[in-house]
C-alpha cells in the first residue's frame, strides 16, 4: 500500500514537473517546424545545429510526458481494479478487505497544466492576484458557538504533499474529534486502546475501511482527495466519531467564540463562504468581494449529532459500546 | 520591410527561455507557494486545462466514477453477514475426578440434613474448563442420569469447547435478525452421537426512534440481569470461565424486551423483559425454554453512570416469575442483586456483582428447590500492553438446592482465579487460568482445582 502510495505520488510529482516544462515550451514547439524549415544558411550551422538539439529534447520531454500520463491512467485504473475484485470477492469490507490505493490526483495534474494553479480565474470578477478580507459574523440563539468554521469555497489550489493528521483511538474515542485539514492530507490512525476497532468512513469520495486493527497498532495511513466535510466512525463501537472538513484552499478559519470571524486575502469575485460545523446546519452564502472585502453573517441551525449507521448500513444495536 | 524570419523567432525565443530555464534549475530548494496564497487559488472547474485547448485529465469523469464505484461497494452489501468462533481448549482437573462435590456419607458432616437421602457437599459447577460452564466432571451422584458432557473422570484433554457461528442482517437499517448457534463435539453413548449444538440467540432487534436509544427485543435474547450476560460468550469474555454467579443471570430466555438509554450521555439505561423462564442457564436444574406454566418471569435492570473522571457504572435488577419446570404458578422464583463496571484509564476493568435467589421447588413434579443465600464476584480485567493482560477474581457462593427429600446439595465455596490472556492477532486469542476451588462453614476441603487454557479464533 505505502509502495503504491510512493509511486503514485512520485508519478503525480514528475507529472506536474513534466507539465510545466512542456507549456513553458509549448511556443518553441509550436515554432519548431519553421525552425526546420529555416535555411540553412541564414543564421549558420551552429545556430541550426542547437535548434535542432532543443527541438529534439522537446519532443523527448512531449514522450516523457505522454508515458506518464500514460503510467498516471494505468495507476488509476488499478485502483479501480482492486475494487472489482474487491466487490467480486463478496462485497463486505470485513476483515481483510483490502485497502484502495489512494487514487492519483488528477486536480494536481490539471493544475499544473493550467499554470501551477495561477491560471484561471473562471469566477465573476476575477481579478488576478487582487484580494480583500471576508470578515462575518455567525448569530447563535445563546448557545457557546463551539467549533464553527468558514471557508471559502471553489477555490482550489493543488493537493498538498507530505501533510500528515494523526487521529488516535483512546477509550474508545477519537482524538481529535474535529480538525480541518487541507485537501491531500494523508490521516493515520493509531489504536492507542486495548481493544480492536474497525475505523471507516462513507463519506463522498473519501470513503475507506481500514479492517480491524488491534490495540497499539495503526493502520495504513487515507489521502483525503476530495475537499468536503468527512465523518469518520468505528465499526464497533457507535460512540467513536470524528469529523474532518477537508478545505480546497487555505482560505479558512475558525469562528471566534463571539461569533465573529475574517478571512484575509480571498481573491477579488463573487466568492461562496460556506459555514461548517458537526452540529450546525451546513449552509453557505455568495458573497461579492470587492477591494474594500466582503461581509457575510450566518444564522446558526443546530442539528446535533444523530446516530448513524455501522458500515454495513446498519443500526449497531442496543449493546454497543 | 521583410517579414520576420521564423528562425530568428525561435532563437530569440530561446535565448529569452534559457535564463528563465537556468533561473528556475538555480533555485531548487524555492518553497512552494502557501495555499493561502490568495492569488494562487483558481477556481475551482472541473474541466481544469481547458485553457490550454487539451484536456489532459478530465477530473469529473474520474469524480464520477469514484462516485459510482462507492455506490456500487454500498449497494453490493450482502444480506446476511456471517461471523463467529473457534474455540479450542486443553484443561487439566486437579483432583476429584474433575467433579465438584463430595457426598456426606451417612449425614456424618451435617446431621442436620438428616431428612434428605442423599446430601452433597461443594459446587456441582465450579471445576468450570470453559466459557459455557462445562464442568470437567459431573461425577457420579446417585438416582440420577445426567448427561456429562466433558466427562473427563478427571483426566486431562483437549477439547473443542464451541464452535460459534452467528448470522445477522437487516430487515431494514433499524430492524436487526441476529442468531447464534453453538456447536459443542463431545463424546458419544451407546452409538448416539455425542454432539450437540443450540441457539442462544434467536432475535429481532428494533430500534423505532430517530435517536436509536430505545431497542425491542422479540425473540431469544440475552438477559437483563448483572453485566456478565454481556461477556458471557468466549470471544468477549476477557478470561475463560463464568461466575459462580453465571448460572443464574446469563442464560438467554424466550420472550420480549426493551432496553433505553436516557440522558445526553446515556447515563441512564433500563432495561425490562417478559419471559417463558428465568435467565438460569440451559443446563441448569431451573431453565425451561418453552414453559410449563402459564406464568411468565419478569425481569429489570436499572444503573446510572456517575459523573467521576473514569466509567462507573452501578446497576441493580431483579426478577420474578413462576418457577421453571413447575406446571403450576404455586411457587414463584425470584432474584435480586447489584452489580458494578468501572473502566479505568483505559486499561483496567473492574467488575462486580452481588446475587440473592430463591425458589421453593416442587418435588412432585420434579422440580428443584433454591436458596441461594448470597453470592458474588470482584474481578479486575488488566492489560499491560495492547496484547498481554491479565485476569483476577474472587469470588463466593453460598446455597442450598435440593429436589423434596431426596438429594440436597449444600454449598459453601469460595474461588480464587488467575489468569492471563494474549490477543495475538485480532482474531486469534490465547488465554489461560488457573481455578482454586475452596470451602468454608464446616465443609471439607474438595481437591477440585482446574488449570485450562482457551484458544479462541474469529472468522
Amino acid at each position: 500500500m505505502k509502495k503504491d502510495e510512493a509511486t503514485t505520488m512520485r508519478l503525480i510529482l514528475a507529472s506536474a514537473v513534466g507539465i510545466a516544462v512542456m507549456v513553458s515550451f509549448a511556443p518553441l514547439a509550436s515554432w519548431a517546424p519553421a525552425a526546420h524549415a529555416a535555411p540553412a544558411d541564414a543564421g549558420g550551422n551552429a545556430d541550426v545545429v542547437r535548434l535542432q538539439s532543443d527541438v529534439d529534447r522537446l519532443k523527448q520531454d512531449l514522450r516523457d510526458q505522454r508515458q506518464l500520463i500514460f503510467q498516471l491512467m494505468q495507476a488509476e485504473q488499478q485502483r479501480y481494479d482492486v475494487i472489482l475484485k474487491y466487490l467480486q470477492a463478496g462485497g463486505g469490507p470485513g476483515e481483510g478487505a483490502p485497502a484502495f490505493p489512494p487514487p492519483p490526483s488528477p486536480a494536481s495534474i490539471s493544475k499544473s497544466a493550467a499554470g501551477g494553479g495561477e491560471g484561471r480565474e473562471a469566477g465573476s470578477g476575477g481579478a488576478g492576484r487582487e484580494s480583500a478580507t471576508v470578515s462575518g459574523h455567525v448569530r447563535t440563539n445563546g448557545q457557546p458557538i463551539g467549533e464553527v468554521y468558514v471557508y471559502i469555497d471553489g477555490l482550489r489550489t493543488a493537493p498538498v504533499h507530505g501533510h500528515t493528521l494523526e487521529i488516535k483511538q483512546r477509550d474508545k474515542q477519537f482524538a481529535p474529534r474535529v480538525a480541518v485539514v487541507p485537501l491531500g492530507t494523508r490521516v493515520i490512525f493509531p489504536n492507542q486502546d486495548t481493544v480492536i476497532h474497525n475505523v471507516f468512513s462513507q463519506s463522498p469520495g473519501n470513503s475507506f475501511d481500514l479492517g480491524s486493527v488491534k490495540g497499539g497498532e495503526t493502520s495504513a495511513p487515507v489521502v483525503l482527495l476530495k475537499s468536503g466535510p468527512v465523518e469518520i466512525f468505528c465499526n464497533i463501537h457507535s460512540k467513536m466519531r470524528s469529523d474532518l472538513l477537508v478545505v480546497p484552499n487555505g482560505h479558512w478559519t475558525r469562528v471566534a467564540a463571539d461569533g465573529s470571524f475574517q478571512i484575509a486575502g480571498v481573491p477579488l469575485g463573487t466568492r461562496k463562504v460556506v459555514l461548517w460545523s458537526p452540529t450546525l446546519k451546513p449552509t453557505s452564502q455568495q458573497v461579492e468581494v470587492t477591494a474594500k472585502g466582503g461581509t457575510a453573517t450566518f444564522a446558526s441551525e443546530a442539528i446535533g449529532l444523530h446516530p448513524h449507521l455501522n458500515k454495513r448500513g446498519q443500526a449497531y444495536g442496543s449493546y454497543d459500546d | 520591410m521583410d517579414a520576420v524570419k521564423p528562425w530568428l523567432v525561435v532563437v530569440v525565443a530561446v535565448v529569452v527561455a534559457a535564463p528563465a530555464r537556468a533561473r528556475a534549475q538555480s533555485e531548487p530548494h524555492a518553497p512552494p507557494a502557501p495555499a493561502a496564497d490568495a492569488a494562487s487559488g483558481s477556481d475551482d472547474d472541473s474541466s481544469a486545462g481547458e485553457g490550454s485547448g487539451t484536456t489532459l485529465v478530465d477530473t469529473a469523469a474520474f469524480e464520477q466514477r469514484l462516485a459510482q464505484a462507492e455506490q456500487l461497494l454500498r449497494n453490493s452489501q450482502p444480506i446476511v453477514t456471517l461471523g463467529g468462533y473457534v474455540d479450542l481448549g486443553y484443561f487439566v482437573p486437579r483432583g476429584n475426578n474433575g467433579a465438584g462435590y463430595v457426598e456426606d456419607f451417612g449425614h456424618q458432616l451435617f446431621p442436620a440434613y438428616g431428612n434428605f437421602g442423599w446430601v452433597f457437599l461443594g459446587d456441582i459447577l465450579a471445576p468450570a474448563v470453559n466459557s459455557r460452564g462445562e464442568v470437567a466432571d459431573l461425577g457420579d451422584a446417585p438416582g440420577v442420569d445426567r448427561y456429562d458432557s466433558i466427562n473427563s473422570r478427571g483426566a486431562p484433554g483437549f477439547i473443542a469447547n464451541e464452535i460459534n457461528l452467528t448470522l445477522r442482517s437487516a430487515l431494514t437499517p433499524t430492524a436487526l435478525v441476529t442468531a447464534s448457534l453453538n456447536f459443542t463435539p463431545r463424546t458419544g453413548n451407546g452409538f448416539n452421537l455425542g454432539d450437540v449444538f443450540d441457539a442462544d440467540i434467536a432475535q429481532i432487534e428494533w430500534l423505532p426512534t430517530d435517536s436509536q436509544r430505545t431497542s425491542i427485543f422479540v425473540g431469544k435474547t440475552d438477559s437483563v440481569l448483572g453485566i456478565e450476560y454481556r461477556d458471557r460468550k468466549s470471544d468477549k469474555r476477557f478470561g475463560i470461565t463464568p461466575s459462580l454467579m453465571a448460572r443464574y443471570t446469563t442464560g438467554t430466555a424466550l420472550g420480549v424486551k426493551i432496553r433505553s438509554k436516557f440522558g445526553s450521555t446515556d447515563w441512564l439505561v433500563f432495561a425490562a423483559a417478559l419471559t417463558n423462564g428465568s435467565n438460569t442457564v440451559e443446563m441448569w436444574h431451573f431453565y425451561d425454554e418453552i414453559d410449563s406454566n402459564a406464568g411468565k418471569t419478569a425481569s429489570g435492570r436499572l444503573s446510572v453512570r456517575l459523573p467521576l473522571p473514569f466509567w462507573l457504572e452501578l446497576g441493580a435488577s431483579g426478577s420474578y416469575g413462576a418457577q421453571d419446570r413447575a406446571t403450576d404458578t404455586a411457587h414463584p422464583m425470584w432474584f435480586v442483586g447489584g452489580d458494578m463496571l468501572a473502566h479505568i484509564g483505559g486499561h483496567v476493568d473492574l467488575k462486580a456483582e452481588f446475587l440473592k435467589g430463591s425458589a421453593d421447588g416442587e418435588a412432585s413434579q420434579g422440580v428443584y428447590g433454591l436458596r441461594l443465600h448470597g453470592g458474588g464476584y470482584l474481578e479486575v480485567d488488566a492489560m499491560l500492553t495492547s496484547s498481554f493482560g491479565l485476569i483476577g477474581r474472587g469470588e463466593y457462593r453460598d446455597a442450598l438446592v435440593w429436589l423434596g427429600a431426596e438429594r440436597a446439595y449444600l454449598t459453601k465455596g469460595w474461588r480464587a482465579t488467575g489468569g492471563v490472556r494474549w490477543v495475538a492477532t485480532t482474531r486469534a486469542v490465547f488465554k489461560a487460568e488457573y481455578l482454586r476451588n475452596g470451602q468454608y462453614g464446616r465443609i471439607p476441603n474438595i481437591a477440585d482445582d482446574v488449570f485450562t487454557t482457551s484458544l479462541v479464533v474469529g472468522f
